[in-house]
């Protein structure tokens, strides 16, 4: 199959920006408002924006870099703040946010290292480190 | 509404009463009421109100501090004698399903107005024993002089609100460190009447402030039960892992080779990373709520009224 990296692209956005509003969502047990609903999908919204331009980004960072280490404090500052405020003490509204933050968090390091290994890698096995392909300027 | 508004009032009033009574042998003090001609804006009237049913708490609290149980009890079913005989009270039953604050149908409105005005005495004289007729005399001036000014748009939800929130901070200001959540849920739990359930009959409450009266602090996130909760959770952890595996399974085909192996451990760490949460917050469900049943009796109408105010001012409302 021909790959189109612009279309690939678009697969983790569509698939996972609605996880965290889902699961957004489903925190009110029904009984959100068109404002809670509004907000959930603009924010879903950003955030398939932002898988989608992360892509280019994921590519570059390499492992133990300072953008690294700045994804993985995103990360664990959004699982934090989300399981903190999902905890049962917080407003309702709250309490959906923060599901939201702890959901999208979840997914970071999965969406960084599908992005980062995206079009490089040799078939993959369960019981080795992944393997990049050579580059053209190797190859040459 | 002229006529609605004491009883209301009276009917949440009582419900502080017995709470305040249950744990607190101190004489609460009697606010005084604000000048009338003070009254020029709806967030004074609104303050006069609150303070006006706080004498009504403290009055209504001494009342039922004097009586023993059984007067008590009678007391409590005089007014659910006439409460049964409103046309509104039978079409609803007491179950959980009920105790979510419902709207009244116009029709509805029209038959309970009819009704509590033609009843309104009947079930003074069945408060008469705890309720000051003089204060509530107050509170219904306030009422209809607010109403007169600033008509009733808003009055329903945020007026009362802030007149419930004010109140019960007050009531509540007498009380600090005296008043033991045990006692408290004792106190909802022997209710005769279900708070809750009148308020709701009443049809006064958009919001569910009296309903959330029932429920303790400790209360706050056992609304449900733990087990249930638990489980919600870890369905909602494995859907999230088969999206998870899904969205990766669906990426690497068309951007690589299937990686069915790194796909299968992505879904399972953000499975896992859910259901590490869900036993977190399970293990603190069953710490907070084990041998609580009366937690997990709360009325859903916690759940809505949770929505809009933090479980922290629960405090205030017990």
């Amino acid at each position: 199959m021909k790959k189109n990296k612009f279309v690939g692209r678009l697969i983790l956005p569509v698939l996972y920006a609605p996880i965290g509003f889902f699961n957004y969502l489903a925190t009110f047990d029904g009984a959100y408002t068109n404002v809670d609903l509004l907000w959930g999908g603009v924010i879903a919204v950003v955030l398939g924006v932002a898988i989608f331009m992360y892509f280019p980004i994921a590519q570059k960072i390499d492992h133990f870099s300072p953008a690294w280490f700045f994804v993985l404090l995103i990360f664990l500052g959004l699982l934090g703040l989300g399981w903190v405020l999902s905890s049962t003490h917080f407003p309702l509204p709250y309490t959906a946010w923060g599901n939201y933050a702890f959901s999208f968090a979840v997914l970071i390091p999965v969406i960084h290292q599908l992005f980062h290994y995206a079009y490089r890698c040799q078939k993959g096995s369960f019981f080795k480190r992944v393997r990049l392909k050579p580059t053209d300027d190797a190859q040459a | 509404m002229r006529g609605l508004i004491p009883i209301c009032i009276t009917v949440l009033a009582v419900s502080f009463g017995l709470l305040i009574a249950s744990c607190n042998d101190s004489a609460i003090p009697e606010v005084e009421l604000p000048e009338q001609n003070s009254l020029d804006t709806p967030e004074a009237y609104l303050r006069a109100i609150a303070k006006a049913q706080t004498n009504l708490v403290s009055h209504a609290s001494s009342a039922v501090r004097e009586m023993d149980e059984e007067e008590f009890e009678k007391v409590m079913r005089n007014v659910e004698k006439v409460i049964q005989r409103s046309p509104v009270f039978k079409s609803y039953s007491i179950t959980d399903e009920d105790l979510t604050v419902k709207k009244f149908s116009q029709e509805e409105y029209v038959m309970q107005s009819e009704w509590r005005e033609e009843n309104r005495d009947d079930f003074l004289d069945a408060l008469s024993p705890i309720i000051s007729p003089e204060i509530l005399e107050d509170i219904s001036g306030l009422m209809h002089d607010f109403l007169t000014v600033y008509g009733t748009a808003d009055i329903d939800t945020t007026g009362y609100r802030a007149i419930m929130q004010q109140a019960s901070q007050d009531a509540l200001s007498y009380e600090i460190g005296s008043c033991g959540n045990s006692q408290q849920i004792t106190v909802n739990q022997a209710s005769i009447l279900p708070m809750p359930f009148i308020a709701n009959t009443m049809g006064w409450f958009q919001g569910s402030q009296s309903a959330c009266k029932s429920c303790c602090i400790e209360c706050c996130g056992c609304s449900r039960g733990c087990d249930q909760d638990f489980l919600n959770r870890v369905g909602g952890s494995i859907t999230n892992g088969i999206a998870a595996f899904a969205g990766c399974v669906a990426y690497t085909w068309w951007s690589g080779p299937v990686s069915w192996g790194g796909c299968t451990v992505s879904g399972l760490a953000v499975a896992d990373f859910f259901i590490m949460k869900a036993i977190f917050q399970g293990i603190g469900c069953l710490y907070q709520c084990k041998n609580r049943p009366d937690c997990q009796q709360c009325p859903t109408a916690y759940y809505q009224y949770q929505y809009g105010t933090s479980c922290q001012n629960a405090h205030a409302w017990n």
